[in-house]
């Protein structure tokens, strides 16, 4: 098990956004985190990151413990975080947002770790190697996301968190997205994926979660989920 | 030069000498907040503390070299361990919290520099090196408020270099746009915080004790510099150095002139621009943080 | 007929002889004497030696704390000193008792809500018989409303605003021993004008609020009846604790000023002087409040030749003429110099009654005091009845009377002019004949007479 997420309590001051949620990412899979607004999704990731700190539960990573760890260190254990809203950096280039991303010390020399160069980066994604000099607050929505996705990749991380990624794109840019997040998968990233487009979400993930209140509500493969529109319709319709 | 003439260049370089003092103790201020969102109100005390280490370094060494090294370094320790013990601490109960800890260091290190120094007004002087008046074109300057500018540029140049030509610079930037980002990237924000605390503290002490043989150092001096810096920062957009340098260079220039030419209008200035700005730009000049 | 002529001649020989041989001390209610001083060897301000019981309680309202904290000390040492004195000597008798008396300090912080809170408490709580004080007119304004609402005396000894005692602010509980804006700027004129009668280019430059403006205006209205060929120059009103006097001083410069007349005070006014100098400019400045020694000492002997100081507690050449007075300043100058510790012990403690504002700060409590025990009584309307009209002769032969009608005070004033130590034997007339070894000092001192420079009265003041 890549990832393993079990009974997490998390809390924004009073109200208690996360219960008991547990979820799981094994080697080389693409897991979907579905659910309507509000559920809890974005803050599942962020608990996983370290950007918000639950009060109970564990979160393993490659069989280490590192609940509750500062996201720096959470991201040095090879988990990359690609949030909503992009938040690239809109006074840095497109080659400084990316060498951002770029994980410095010890334990990143060792050979063989170096996967995502940037000559893989620009074979990728290769609008941005005319680019690299611009602005990151000038670049369109789409661009903003691509710079945002290989921005962790130049982290190398085993495992990438991405919440809504397809949030107010084109359809075309859509497309292209989905198309990134699978080559990517191919390349040996696993992904958690948070996704409120459901033909996306189903088209690349192996398995799903859906989310009711703060709480898990079912789990299971696509398929399963596809043989169950009741399901469909308690945690996903409005 | 002309008399006339000789006053207005006089003038212009007066702005420039205080702007450039201003900018000094400004630049720490914007970093940090730009940086961790926090106003440190207690950032002109340490302009001060450094100030009055300059004046027992010098009491003990005789020399103000000595005292514009040491000085602001022990005053930056400081910082750095009040932001590392204290402030973080605090961090998580939000910005109320972290201002009232700033006000307490604030008038701790008030109390602490009446304690160790008294209440009276310690007397620096000009390093003989740089004392007298040099003589440009019939207009007769003192050396030491070039020196000041040029220390002043000395330092923004190689904060420049730092900032926009190294990594740590970079990365400084990226925090200051979004430190949970670069957190999430791997990057110990925490010890970087440290780092720019520890820099801006220490431009400030440097400020504190370039100005400390020109003004009389009591326990006053956080009062008025801290409420200019303060301005400094909120015109020129919080997190910039670019706005915190021109809008200091134009409240040091606006004072002289003002002096000059309007002089019961001179205070106001300063707030008449400040106003304007804002209205313009609600978040400063450069602002990209609210 | 020739018996009464002589009997005739013989009486105003006599009227003649006591209008004109008579020491000068009839002409007062009391004074000073030195000879009556307790032995002062172990006083130490820094451990004051504070009485129990029922006491006459004295509460010094200032800034202990803050920008202006050391103004605080400024006032308790004198103060304490006469308190001290009274004491080993047994104490007043007031109400049938014998009563030491007691010195509170009470911190107003340099700001008027705290100035309004601690002199409430103080009146309330502490039930203090005076509140003496304090630095700054606008604060000076709440110790006499606070005096004023509670009917106990206050003494207004160190800020000098004219309009404190005018008809819409003044009290009956409130005296005023300190001099005042007007009367500063006016004798500076007389100097200049009626005395010195060199410079004639002034420029002004004192701080911009209540107090600034007064002593500009006290000068220029001088600067009319003293010294109508006199021309102002330059006028300005700069910010309080300015950081940086440049623009002004340029502006200084290319006047053609020959004086420059402030009235600043500490640290304004040493920074005003030191960046002076350091620019080069070496005009000459009339002041008050330029004595301050740390900065006579940084600006050296040089940049403080010349210096003019408009002062209340002086006297003509010499300056110490008896061997009372010696008496008295050498106790407390070997205190200084042997026995006290930080914050007394700087050079601003060094000379307290030898002349300056410790010694007028001295003298005025030790007129209260004598006061009181004339009076033989706390009582407000007892001590009013005393003080109205009352005339009071200093350690240095100064003679200061309080105006009845609206409790200002009467005096001379005096102008020194700072000359470097080898020629202050002139003035400084005993061991080491020198104020300082660092910095100029007095020097010749010319005495502007009360009359010149009466207090302003307001007209609309009825009583």
């Amino acid at each position: 098990m890549l990832l393993d997420v079990k009974k997490l309590n998390t809390y924004y001051g009073e109200s208690h956004v996360l219960q008991d949620m547990s979820v799981a990412v094994k080697d080389g899979e693409i897991v979907a985190l579905l659910g309507r607004n509000g559920m809890g999704k974005t803050t599942t990731l962020k608990s996983i990151i370290g950007l918000a700190k639950p009060k109970s539960g564990t979160v393993l990573f490659q069989g280490k413990d590192i609940t509750g760890f500062a996201p720096y260190k959470v991201a040095r254990t090879g988990i990359g975080y690609v949030p909503e809203d992009r938040r690239i950096f809109p006074n840095l280039s497109v080659l400084d947002n990316l060498k951002m991303g770029i994980k410095h010390g010890k334990e990143f020399q060792t050979g063989g770790q170096n996967q995502w160069t940037f000559e893989r980066i620009f074979k990728h994604f290769p609008y941005m190697k005319a680019r690299t000099n611009q602005r990151g607050a000038l670049l369109s929505g789409g661009e903003q996301q691509m710079l945002a996705i290989a921005r962790t990749l130049m982290g190398n991380p085993d495992l990438l968190l991405v919440d809504e990624p397809t949030e107010g794109l084109a359809p075309v840019l859509v497309e292209e997205v989905r198309d990134m997040l699978e080559e990517i998968n191919k390349a040996g990233v696993s992904i958690l994926l948070v996704e409120h487009n459901l033909k996306v979400a189903l088209s690349l993930a192996n398995r799903v979660y859906l989310m009711g209140k703060a709480h898990l509500g079912f789990t299971g493969t696509v398929e399963e989920l596809k043989a169950q529109p009741e399901i469909r319709v308690k945690y996903l319709e409005v | 030069m002309d008399p006339v003439t000789a006053m207005y260049v006089a003038q212009g370089i007066h702005g420039l000498a205080y702007g450039m003092i201003l900018f000094l103790v400004a630049s720490g201020l914007t970093l940090i907040f730009g940086m961790m969102g926090i106003l440190n109100l207690a950032h002109a005390s340490f302009f001060m503390l450094s100030a009055y280490i300059s004046y027992t370094v010098l009491q003990v060494t005789g020399n103000f070299w000595l005292a514009l090294l040491i000085a602001p370094v022990v005053s930056a320790v400081i910082g750095i361990l009040m932001e590392r013990f204290l402030l973080r601490r605090v961090h998580a109960s939000g910005h109320i919290g972290e201002l009232i800890l700033t006000v307490g260091v604030a008038l701790v290190i008030l109390e602490s520099v009446k304690v160790f120094w008294g209440t009276e007004n310690l007397p620096l002087p000009v390093p003989e090196f740089l004392q007298g008046l040099v003589s440009v074109a019939g207009l007769e300057y003192p050396i030491y408020r070039l020196f000041i500018i040029a220390l002043a540029l000395v330092l923004l140049a190689i904060l420049t270099v730092i900032l926009y030509k190294t990594r740590l610079g970079m990365v400084v930037r990226a925090a200051v746009s979004d430190a949970d980002m670069v957190n999430a990237l791997g990057v110990n924000v925490p010890l970087v915080f440290m780092a720019v605390f520890g820099i801006g503290t220490w431009m400030a002490g440097i400020a504190g004790v370039a100005i400390a043989p020109i003004l009389t150092v009591f326990p006053g001096l956080a009062d008025q510099m801290g409420m200019d810096a303060f301005m400094v920062v909120v015109t020129g957009g919080f997190g910039s150095l670019g706005g915190a340098f021109l809008v200091s260079t134009i409240f040091g220039l606006l004072s002289s002139y003002g002096v000059q030419f309007v002089s019961a209008l001179a205070p106001v200035l300063m707030f008449i621009f400040m106003a304007i700005v804002l209205v313009i730009k609600p978040m400063g000049l450069f602002g990209e943080r609210e | 007929m020739k018996s009464t002529k002589m009997i005739f001649s013989a009486i105003i020989a006599i009227c003649c002889f006591c209008l004109v041989a008579v020491p000068q001390t009839l002409a007062v209610n009391d004074a000073f004497d030195p000879g009556k001083m307790a032995d002062m060897s172990d006083f130490d301000p820094s451990n004051p030696v504070t009485p129990s019981g029922d006491t006459i309680k004295i509460a010094i309202v200032a800034s202990f704390s803050g920008p202006a904290a050391f103004v605080g000390e400024i006032f308790y040492a004198p103060v304490l000193w006469a308190a001290h004195d009274i004491n080993k000597r047994g104490g007043i008798m007031v109400d049938g008792k014998r009563k030491k008396v007691q010195v509170i300090r009470a911190d107003h912080m340099s700001q008027v809500p705290q100035a309004k809170k601690i002199t409430e408490r103080m009146v309330l709580q502490e039930k203090v018989d005076v509140l003496w004080g304090t630095n700054g007119s606008h604060l000076m304004k709440v110790i006499n409303q606070v005096a004023k609402k509670y009917k106990t005396i206050a003494q207004c000894t160190a800020a000098l605003s004219d309009d404190l005692y005018d008809h819409k602010n003044f009290t009956r509980y409130s005296f005023m021993t300190s001099f005042q804006t007007d009367q500063i700027g006016r004798a500076a004129a007389y100097y200049y004008g009626q005395i010195r009668k060199k410079e004639k280019k002034f420029y002004i430059l004192c701080q911009d609020y209540l107090f600034g403006h007064a002593m500009a205006n006290g000068f220029k209205k001088g600067l009319k009846q003293y010294f109508p060929e006199a021309e102002i120059v330059g006028e300005d009103y700069h910010k309080l604790f300015l950081t940086d006097f440049a623009p002004y001083l340029t502006k200084i410069k290319a006047s053609g000023a020959e004086v420059v007349y402030t009235g600043d005070w500490i640290p304004d006014a040493a920074n005003l002087a030191k960046q002076a100098r350091q620019m080069g400019m070496m005009l000459p400045f009339a002041h008050t409040f330029l004595d301050e020694p740390n900065f006579l000492h940084e600006v050296g002997i040089e940049g403080t030749k010349g210096l003019i100081q408009i002062g209340q507690y002086a006297t003509t050449n010499p300056n110490f003429k008896n061997a009372g007075q010696i008496m008295v300043y050498r106790a407390w100058n070997n205190l200084w110099k042997n026995k006290w510790t930080k914050p007394f012990n700087t050079y601003t403690f060094k000379h307290g009654p030898g002349g300056g504002n410790i010694g007028s700060y001295m003298m005025q409590t030790y007129w209260l005091l004598s006061v009181i025990e004339r009076a033989g009584s706390t009582d407000p309307e007892k001590i009013i009845k005393t003080w109205e009209g009352d005339t009071y002769q200093l350690l240095n032969g100064k003679v200061m009377t309080m105006r009845a009608v609206d409790h200002k005070a009467i005096q001379d004033l005096h102008a020194i002019e700072y000359v470097p130590p080898e020629e202050q034997k002139v003035n400084f007339n005993i061991e080491p004949y020198r104020w300082y070894d660092g910095c100029s000092g007095g020097g010749p001192v010319s005495r502007i007479p009360a009359d010149k420079i009466m207090p302003l009265l307001d007209p609309e003041l009825k009583r």
